[in-house]
């Protein structure tokens, strides 16, 4: 038998308190062979990342890896290592990939420097060759204009292309094995497919191993020979891509896998009756949007069209989706619809009323007709307050309450309605957990008893099996209370699950409109069917036939001069 | 690089335009009459109206304080009423003791502070961490006549080590650097060490520690450059409080800078040097903290210096 290039044996990590010590990570074993890739999948808190940094001995000084846990890594045992014997191996033979490449590169060094750096520390090169071989890995991952951007520094860079140096930094010294840590999650999802290509390349290129730790199913399913459940510091499932996608035994890996959205689920009857009502004219228009603009001011020339001249309508009772990719101005859109920020220009018709006309008294009645959830549940709740007053206080301002004892009656009835305990109301909002503090934001949107709802990517901050319940909280809601919904997202499968329709924005436009069933099966606009081929498909058979996508290539789709056409009846394009 | 300067001295100009109607404005608020101070307690009627016309203050403020403006900008600034010298002359001849002593205190200060809020923040929640802190906070509460007053006592009177007035020797100049730079080092120590903490948890340290770096390099290359960009901000504004305290230091010290010229004018009510010290005080700054924001764009590559 070979020996494999790595192999962990019952890690366990604790982190000390002060107090006591809190085990985080329990009896873990795993193993990766040469020129492999082992996907760690688990949610947040499940001890994937402090099993990945134990590799590197990068833990927190308050953590304590037990004496019999074992690290045999190229035939060395890794816990019996100095630091300064750690240090050669870091690096040099083991790369790491951090999640965010927005703070992962230091903002005050140059791009060819940082990367430089890491083969000046281990081979005995003079810095003219270092350079030299810095510029060719720069290539590798796939950078442009290599010895320009070799003199910059990463915030003159975009996300992608931050990711692409950070791998670069890891591979400088043509490692062994390279740690990705979360290594698309930040990123958009056409920017994330370029990077798990270029993650599969570079192994083909270089036989490099691959230690890929996820929270996204999705991502590891074309990217990895083998699997490791992992739960609360336990490995729950371990076995190859195939067979646990195939067959999981654990009921745990199970959930993980149903919470996937599907991207060819079909509509319900009852939904499909929905869009019939609306399609046919029948339902009432609860927003009409007519050419709303959001341009923000650039210095004193230039402006930001964050959102540029948008139109549509949304129906009482349906959930309108607004994807797109970070700068394309769905958030904007949201806000300006409430005027949380103030449109330039446009008209947004709230119950056949221009709200953008209304004067401070008129807006604040309107506000108990539409409401906000954020999107960050950690920094939208005031961390002083209890819950009992942060969703009181919607009551307070509008004076709906009539006693303490009838607003405490009704933050009861709310924390009921989104499925908490009325106990909770008591509590502080860091007692709860991420799926919790989104429902305390929505039961605070709730006391007001709103018509409408913006709801800015509420998902996206929350593990995928949390997210799979707070959307079937919204849809029970919206049955239950005739709510409305604009559900602004990045992420296209959650949005063909909840949404009746559909709005792709690009550039500050609408690129593409229509029920979610049609956009998905028959994508029109270049901008979408690149959306859409980007989504990583969780099935371990699929073979990906989207084309290859370089950034030499990440040509730009115009969209001047267009107009939003109805192409098909129902289906409008902007062409 | 020069077009970021020269827009900067033009936002100067305002700033400077508003600290000459600020000092100006002193010159209406003495209580009293101008004339009759300058004139002295025993003048007679007309010799007020004498000096009344000579200082023009028969005008208008406004036609007042344009020939203020006007002597400023040719470099007049009126005559002292002790010696009856230029106030120009007198100031600008007591000028490089003060900013002298203010600079070395500012690179004692940041020369302490740096290295003592580095190895606070390094082996933060340590011994050595409570030390420095507590020297720090003890630093910055202690007034600097005070601590100047107790090293006078020890260092000049107990052991004859250094001299107590004066300013060019080593020997004088040392103590008024130790006394005016303390509360600015501790304050530098404190901003460094919190700055630091916050770098060194960034992401891009672990990138580095990741690449096998060094901690001492991961220190000084890769967090202090970094947590310096805060800490440059204030040293800008420790040098103007510096200035302020190089007034006390003076004193104390029997120095012969500015600060003790203006502490001297205001006993004899020599207004003309008053306000002719604290304009180039104000100018002072306002053009030191032109230096900190080249200073702190060249640190901070996400601004660029245009």
């Amino acid at each position: 038998m070979t020996e494999k290039l790595l192999q962990v044996e019952n890690l366990k990590i604790s982190f000390d308190t002060g107090e006591s010590l809190t085990e985080v990570v329990s009896d873990v074993s795993f193993e990766i062979s040469h020129g492999q890739t082992l996907g760690i999948v688990g949610e947040s808190g499940s001890g994937k990342s402090v099993s990945a940094r134990s590799i590197m001995q990068l833990l927190d000084k308050n953590a304590v890896v037990d004496k019999r846990s074992s690290i045999r890594f190229n035939g060395e045992e890794i816990t019996e290592k100095s630091e300064k014997e750690m240090r050669k191996i870091r690096g040099k033979d083991i790369g790491m990939i951090f999640q965010d490449p927005m703070t992962s590169l230091n903002p005050t060094m140059k791009i060819g420097r940082q990367i430089s750096e890491s083969i000046l520390i281990h081979e005995e090169v003079s810095k003219k060759e270092a350079a030299v071989r810095s510029k060719e890995i720069m290539h590798l991952v796939g950078i442009p204009d290599v010895d320009e951007r070799y003199e910059q520094y990463p915030h003159e860079l975009s996300g992608g292309m931050r990711q692409r140096i950070v791998i670069a930094i890891a591979l400088a010294c043509s490692p062994k094995l390279l740690i990705a840590d979360e290594p698309t999650t930040a990123l958009d999802v056409t920017i994330q497919a370029q990077i798990l290509e270029l993650l599969q390349e570079i192994q083909e290129k270089t036989g490099t191993s691959i230690l890929l730790i996820t929270h996204d199913f999705g991502v590891v399913a074309n990217m990895c020979e083998n699997i490791v459940v992992m739960n609360q510091g336990r490995v729950v499932e371990a076995g190859t891509t195939k067979e646990i996608f195939s067959h999981p035994k654990e009921d745990y890996t199970k959930r993980l896998l149903a919470a996937i959205p599907n991207l060819h689920e079909e509509k319900t009857a009852e939904a499909k009756a929905k869009l019939m009502k609306i399609y046919s004219g029948t339902q009432e228009k609860i927003l009409e949007v007519n050419g709303l603009a959001k341009h923000f001011p650039l210095g004193r020339k230039a402006t930001l069209k964050a959102v540029d001249d948008i139109s549509f309508e949304i129906y009482r009772g349906e959930t309108l989706g607004l994807v797109g990719e970070s700068g394309s101005g769905k958030s904007t859109t949201g806000r300006a619809i409430l005027r949380l920020h103030e449109p330039t220009y446009g008209e947004t018709i709230f119950n056949g009323l221009d709200i953008n006309k209304f004067k401070r008294r008129q807006m604040k009645n309107m506000r108990k007709k539409v409401q906000f959830v954020f999107q960050d549940p950690y920094s939208s709740l005031n961390p002083r307050k209890k819950v009992e007053d942060i969703i009181g206080e919607a009551l307070d301002i509008h004076k709906l309450a009539k006693s303490k004892l009838k607003r405490k009656q009704r933050v009861e009835e709310l924390l009921d309605l989104v499925g908490l305990d009325r106990s909770f109301s008591q509590r502080f909002p860091h007692e709860f957990s991420g799926g919790q503090r989104q429902r305390i934001g929505i039961a605070r949107a709730l006391a007001v008893e709103p018509d409408f709802i913006v709801l800015d990517e509420p998902l996206s901050a929350l593990d995928a099996s949390v997210q799979a319940q707070i959307v079937d909280l919204l849809e029970d809601l919206q049955r239950k209370l005739n709510l409305t919904y604009l559900f602004i997202a990045h992420d296209l499968a959650t949005v063909k699950k909840i949404s009746d329709r559909v709005a792709v924005m690009y550039k500050g436009n609408i690129v593409e409109l229509s029920d979610s069933e049609e956009l998905f099966e028959n994508p029109v606009h270049n901008y979408t069917k690149k959306l859409l081929s980007a989504i990583p498909v969780p099935d371990p058979h699929y073979e990906a036939t989207g084309g290859h996508i370089s950034p030499d290539e990440e040509e730009e789709i115009s969209i001047d001069g267009q107009k939003l056409t109805e192409i098909r009846p129902n289906h409008w394009v902007l062409q | 690089m020069l077009k970021f300067l020269g827009k900067r001295f033009v936002q100067m100009i305002p700033v400077l335009i508003g600290v000459t109607i600020l000092t100006f404005s002193m010159m209406l608020l003495i209580p009293g009459d101008p004339a009759q101070i300058m004139a002295g307690e025993s003048a007679s009627p007309e010799q007020l109206e004498l000096v009344r016309e000579r200082l023009g203050l028969n005008d208008p403020i406004p036609v007042q304080y344009w020939d203020y403006l006007k002597g400023v900008l040719t470099g007049d600034l009126g005559d002292s009423i002790r010696s009856g010298r230029p106030v120009a002359e007198e100031v600008f001849g007591r000028l490089a003791p003060t900013v002298e002593l203010a600079f070395y205190s500012t690179l004692l200060a940041v020369f302490i502070g740096l290295i003592a809020g580095v190895i606070s923040a390094v082996r933060r929640y340590s011994v050595t961490d409570s030390v420095i802190m507590f020297g720090a906070l003890f630093g910055l509460s202690m007034p600097n006549f005070w601590l100047g007053l107790m090293l006078i006592q020890w260092l000049v009177i107990g052991a004859g080590w250094f001299q107590a007035s004066g300013w060019g020797t080593h020997q004088q100049m040392i103590l008024p650097v130790i006394t005016l730079g303390t509360a600015g080092s501790a304050i530098i120590a404190r901003m460094t060490r919190s700055s630091m903490l916050e770098v060194i948890d960034m992401d891009y340290i672990q990138t580095a520690r990741a690449k096998g770096v060094s901690e001492r390099v991961v220190v000084y290359r890769h967090a202090l450059k970094n947590a310096m960009i805060p800490v440059v901000t204030v040293v800008g504004l420790q040098f103007g409080s510096l200035l302020g305290g190089a007034v006390l230091t003076e004193t104390v010290f029997a120095i012969n800078g500015l600060g003790r010229l203006i502490i001297n004018a205001i006993r004899a009510r020599d207004f003309p040097i008053v306000q002719g010290g604290v304009l180039v005080f104000a100018f002072l700054f306002v053009f030191v903290n032109i230096i900190v924001d080249v200073l702190y764009r060249f640190l901070n590559k996400r601004i660029s210096l245009n």
